[in-house]
């Protein structure tokens, strides 16, 4: 992948995962809550170099 | 009935679940069934006639809007929800996820309703991992590479989907074949991987295919491989000039092969998608397998299939290889290689393996065997060291003193030892990772109602953990019986 791509997602990442804690603390989860995990996920296999099997992966 | 399978994985891991699906069709027969793939392995769902509607993850588009360095994460975030209510209001009455993994677990959560009824990974009101059902748990602590697990992915998917394979569950798509122009009779060899850590290098192929044409000259070889294998199937070529070899490498669609391997002699290659249709096909196979891979869970299902293992690709024997696609062609068989003989587990093998009594503990715990006797003193040790956490916990969770809010930084604790021992001995580690898997699928509730069922949780551990007790009295090793 692209270093600056790799790059910008990673950042963009990292705002998402400030926006769930937010969403959390608000209590249940939220549809906007889960479309936020989503697109985190979806990240996350990009910057890993896409693992989309992923039996051995904690899941936290 | 609508029912959504997720199956979000690679080419090879969608034709795995193709008999799964097609009993699944096979009894629903009245059901609409939606299959969820990534776009990139679209193609291994071509000819699947048991799904009404394939559809694909829009990866691509969704994550568009991140990929630049202006702040579009609210456009990102609305083409996601945008996609996620498509898929709600399909209102599925099941959903089942094959794919074992976290945006799989999240789509679930998200799409299907609460009155769905769901398989496989999704989560909790509070985000944690559900864990549905008893397969996906046992998937969850057990599956995956150098773990001792030996049930096949085939057979979890159709166990997690709740149906009885038959033969009419396998069986090559309903596709036009095209015509290559084969010559009536020639073996097919798959020149990559599905990793660079499993290809055979081309040069070890070349030795091989050189070493089969001592013993069958007049068999022509046909190379497969997607446009990026050219070069190996090139290489392959240079290095051999006297064996007729058909270079199809980068000229075949995906669902092509299945005409090119259904009409072969056999198939060889590494841990790849051409493999898995050769199961479909019933195509004889000889599977290289190299590096990380457990052959238990991802290896060759057609009936006659056998598996050589190799720690590096660096280890190939050429000779062994050639020797045996040569045995295969004129005995039928294969002697000295793990054989595929159907059932669970799937394989024989004549080694005896370091993982066997891994196995045996595992079919204890989930299947009602008997529970092994322990013939390693570490495991005895390692059971020991269990036994005394085991107890420092249950002592703790069972003294109303304790408030519950104190317990949380104990039990992580007690895991982070527990997974520690278990580092030590990964025999043990069935053990651990089952109770931690256990731990894991406790609902949210009240405090009291959560801390119950992490006493019964580590109550049954316990009672595991008893068999392997070593005694003043214990003779012949330890651990035998069920709980």
């Amino acid at each position: 992948m692209d270093k600056q791509l790799e790059n910008h997602l990673s950042e963009a990442l990292k705002r998402l995962e400030t926006a769930y804690r937010e969403i959390l603390k608000s209590g249940d989860l939220s549809r906007e809550g889960e479309a936020v995990k989503v697109l985190a996920e979806l990240i996350q296999e990009q910057v890993q170099n896409e693992d989309p099997r992923s039996s051995a992966r904690p899941v936290g | 009935m609508k029912i959504l399978v997720l199956q979000l994985a690679r080419l090879g891991d969608i034709y795995m679940s193709w008999p799964a699906l097609r009993a699944l069709r096979r009894t629903h027969p009245g059901a609409e069934i939606h299959l969820l793939v990534r776009p990139r392995f679209e193609a291994a769902t071509r000819g699947l006639n048991a799904v009404d509607q394939v559809r694909e993850l829009p990866t691509a588009e969704l994550l568009e809007p991140l990929s630049g360095a202006a702040d579009r994460d609210a456009e990102a975030l609305g083409r996601v929800s945008f996609y996620l209510e498509t898929l709600r209001r399909e209102n599925y009455d099941r959903v089942i996820n094959l794919s074992f993994s976290p945006l799989s677990s999240w789509i679930v959560k998200s799409v299907a309703a609460e009155t769905a009824e769901v398989s496989g990974y999704t989560r909790h009101t509070d985000g944690y991992l559900k864990i549905a059902d008893h397969v996906s748990s046992f998937f969850y602590a057990q599956v995956g590479v150098n773990r001792p697990n030996r049930v096949h992915l085939t057979d979890l998917f159709a166990t997690m989907i709740n149906v009885d394979l038959n033969e009419n569950d396998w069986g090559p798509p309903d596709l036009p074949v095209k015509d290559f122009g084969l010559p009536d009779r020639y073996a097919v060899l798959h020149v990559g991987a599905s990793e660079s850590g499993k290809r055979v290098a081309p040069f070890q192929w070349a030795r091989a295919l050189r070493r089969f044409h001592e013993d069958v000259p007049d068999c022509p070889v046909v190379l497969i491989g997607g446009p990026g294998e050219k070069a190996l199937a090139n290489e392959i070529r240079a290095n051999v000039n006297t064996v007729s070899l058909i270079d199809l490498t980068g000229e075949t669609a995906v669902e092509d092969l299945f005409g090119v391997i259904a009409k072969s002699l056999f198939l060889i290659g590494a841990d790849s998608a051409p493999m898995h249709m050769a199961a479909l096909t019933g195509t004889p196979t000889l599977n290289v397998s190299c590096g990380d891979v457990n052959f238990w869970e991802t290896g060759p299902k057609a009936p006659a299939a056998w598996i050589r293992r190799f720690k590096t690709a660096a280890d190939f024997s050429s000779e062994q290889v050639g020797g045996a696609m040569a045995e295969l062609v004129l005995r039928g068989r294969v002697s000295g290689w793990i054989q595929h003989l159907g059932g669970v587990p799937a394989y024989r093998t004549e080694e005896k393996n370091r993982d066997d009594f891994a196995w045996n503990l595992i079919q204890a715990l989930y299947l009602g065997a008997d529970f092994p006797v322990a013939e390693e003193m570490i495991f005895i040790q390692a059971v020991e060291k269990l036994t005394e956490m085991n107890a420092v916990v249950l002592e703790q969770l069972r003294n109303p003193q304790v408030k519950v809010a104190a317990l949380a930084p104990l039990l992580d604790r007690a895991d982070e030892v527990l997974t520690a021992i278990a580092d030590l001995c990964p025999e043990s580690g069935v053990l651990v990772r089952w109770v931690q898997t256990e731990k894991t699928r406790i609902p949210p509730g009240s405090p009291e109602a959560v801390r119950q069922a992490m006493t019964d949780l580590h109550a049954r551990f316990g009672q595991v953990l008893n068999l392997y007790e070593l005694t003043e009295t214990a003779e012949e090793g330890s651990g035998h019986g069920k709980v």
